[in-house]
């Protein structure tokens, strides 16, 4: 009897299924009878301990220490971007995808690049006057921070050595102008943003990506060629974030489609969740800020510029629902900010459907 | 002031579900890895590429559903070790053409048998297969994903997929209409 829709099929294949798990010794019996190598150990403890990906956090030049945060899981929401994209360029050992206001920067990697940070690549060339601060290097992590800082003058140079992914680095390339040249042999894309006189250098040496980010074309140069292993030859102090601000989130995709996120800002910090979706005018988006005491600015962000805002009083009894509009077809970040001096953390659920995720 | 941080954002939950799964299938996947590659680095690296692999689809695997997730898990494994005999060039997998050739049916028209058959002759039927086809069969029929999932699980073009799953049918349907099954 003919049946509509492989009903058969879809029957037969779970019953293959069984059979297909079953033809296969019972997992049970082969736990804990082989001795693994401390390399393999290494590799899937570090796993288990970051698994997830990177949020890139870039600030801009703004009073207040704005930052663009790119939730990188989000590989779908890439391709959704890619279709929306304005002008696509495959240049060199990376990707551009330029918007109007800002492009999605993506290096290829290749077999040799690690899953996880394997060793330490440092400049060798620091500017006179600048001191040196990093985080500890981890060979856990997915991405490593230094940050130099000329105490004098104030000016500081940023730099980062992260594993490559597929997913993009959001860079402003809002009335930038972009050089696309070589460091040591490697191809490189240097962005100047003469509104803040700002350049910022990327680039990969195959195994992990590259960004150095200062006020001095010459400098950020100079010290881009002398990146290599490090050698431990370098006074570094701590690199304490807190100082500058930073956030901390996590993140739960929910049962029902909802997305939670328990959100930590150190005091006058504010974070742009990026990209994550497109979205259609008029949709709109209930955000629930879970019960807590602090100001909070919340509202939409687009490109590097805020599109709305409220400023919200946590409730110390209740949930604050906050439900906000999208004006025109777009992708668009959601903004919050800590109006307060001090730290504050809250949970956001978002119940706008990620049905790509799924 | 110009200022550049990165952060690790972390699932707890998922975390959780790793490790369990990691504690339960280790010897499993490290097994069916060392019997197809025969070598103890390589047998490492296809586990961890599998659980690399499986972390994207987390969500599809649940350490009560045992003999899906066990599926799942071997049908990722044993693509993996594929890729690395096909990289290898020691041994030689036989290719998907070669696969066709032996199928020689004149079968226009295997959806007709398909939905034709009953569920015990196409449950003998897909044993007889070979197992690229096995696994797209499962992958498709039994799990419900879609092609652009099956692509991203195999690490495979879409278009790929279709094409595998298409010769998977064909194949099926093949079967279906010889003497070698029922």
């Amino acid at each position: 009897m003919k049946t509509n829709n492989n009903e058969n099929l879809r029957e037969a294949a779970r019953l293959f299924e069984k059979d297909f798990a079953d033809s296969y010794p019972n997992e049970l019996d082969l736990r804990g009878k082989t001795t693994y190598s401390k390399k393999h150990t290494k590799r899937m403890e570090r796993m288990f301990k970051r698994h997830d990906s990177i949020f890139y956090m870039l600030t801009s030049t703004t009073k207040r220490s704005v930052v663009t945060l790119v939730m990188t899981l989000l590989i779908f929401s890439n391709t959704l971007i890619l279709t929306n994209a304005e002008a696509r360029a495959a240049i060199w050992d990376f990707i551009l995808v330029t918007f109007e206001e800002y492009s999605d920067l993506t290096f290829k990697s290749t077999d040799e690049s690690p899953d996880y940070l394997e060793a330490m690549y440092f400049p060798s060339y620091i500017p006179n006057g600048y001191d040196v601060y990093a985080e500890n290097f981890e060979d856990v992590s997915l991405a490593f921070v230094a940050e130099f800082v000329n105490e004098n003058t104030g000016e500081h140079i940023s730099f980062a050595q992260t594993v490559l992914t597929e997913s993009a680095w959001v860079v402003d390339t809002e009335d930038t102008d972009n050089e696309y040249l070589s460091i040591n042999g490697d191809d490189g894309l240097l962005i100047h943003k003469a509104e803040h006189d700002s350049y910022s250098l990327h680039w990969s040496n195959g195994l992990y990506q590259f960004v150095l980010m200062g006020n001095d074309r010459d400098t950020v140069l100079k010290m881009a060629e002398s990146v290599s292993l490090y050698d431990g030859s370098l006074d570094i102090k701590p690199l304490d974030l807190n100082s500058v601000g930073s956030a901390n989130i996590s993140y739960d995709y929910n049962d029902d489609g909802t997305v939670t996120l328990t959100v930590g800002l150190t005091g006058e910090f504010s974070i742009t969740l990026e990209a994550i979706l497109p979205f259609k005018k008029g949709d709109e988006i209930s955000i629930t800020l879970g019960k807590g005491s602090g100001d909070v600015g919340i509202g939409l962000h687009q490109a590097f510029e805020p599109v709305s805002s409220n400023h919200i009083i946590l409730n110390e009894n209740e949930e604050t629902i906050v439900i906000l509009t999208i004006p025109e077809d777009g992708e668009y970040g959601i903004y919050l900010e800590n109006l307060q001096t001090d730290d504050i953390s809250f949970v956001v659920t978002l119940d706008k459907k990620f049905t790509t995720l799924e | 002031m110009l200022m550049l941080y990165l952060n690790l954002c972390e699932t707890d939950s998922d975390k959780q579900k790793m490790e369990q799964l990691y504690n339960r299938y280790n010897g499993l996947i490290y097994s069916i890895a060392f019997g197809m590659l025969s070598n103890k680095q390589d047998a490492e690296d296809a586990m961890h590429e599998t659980f690399l692999r499986i972390l994207g689809h987390l969500e599809k695997l649940s350490i009560n559903d045992s003999h899906k997730t066990k599926a799942y898990i071997v049908i990722a494994c044993e693509n993996i070790c594929r890729d690395v005999l096909r990289k290898r060039k020691k041994i030689d997998v036989v290719s998907l053409d070669e696969w066709d050739r032996g199928i020689h049916s004149p079968i226009d028209t295997e959806d007709e048998i398909i939905e034709t058959s009953s569920v015990s002759e196409m449950h003998s039927a897909i044993h007889s297969l070979a197992p690229i086809h096995k696994e797209i069969i499962i992958l498709k029929y039994a799990k419900d994903l879609s092609d652009k999932e099956i692509a991203t699980f195999l690490k495979i073009s879409a278009s790929a997929a279709r094409k595998r799953l298409e010769r998977a049918r064909k194949a099926l349907a093949s079967k279906l209409s010889s003497d070698e099954v029922i």
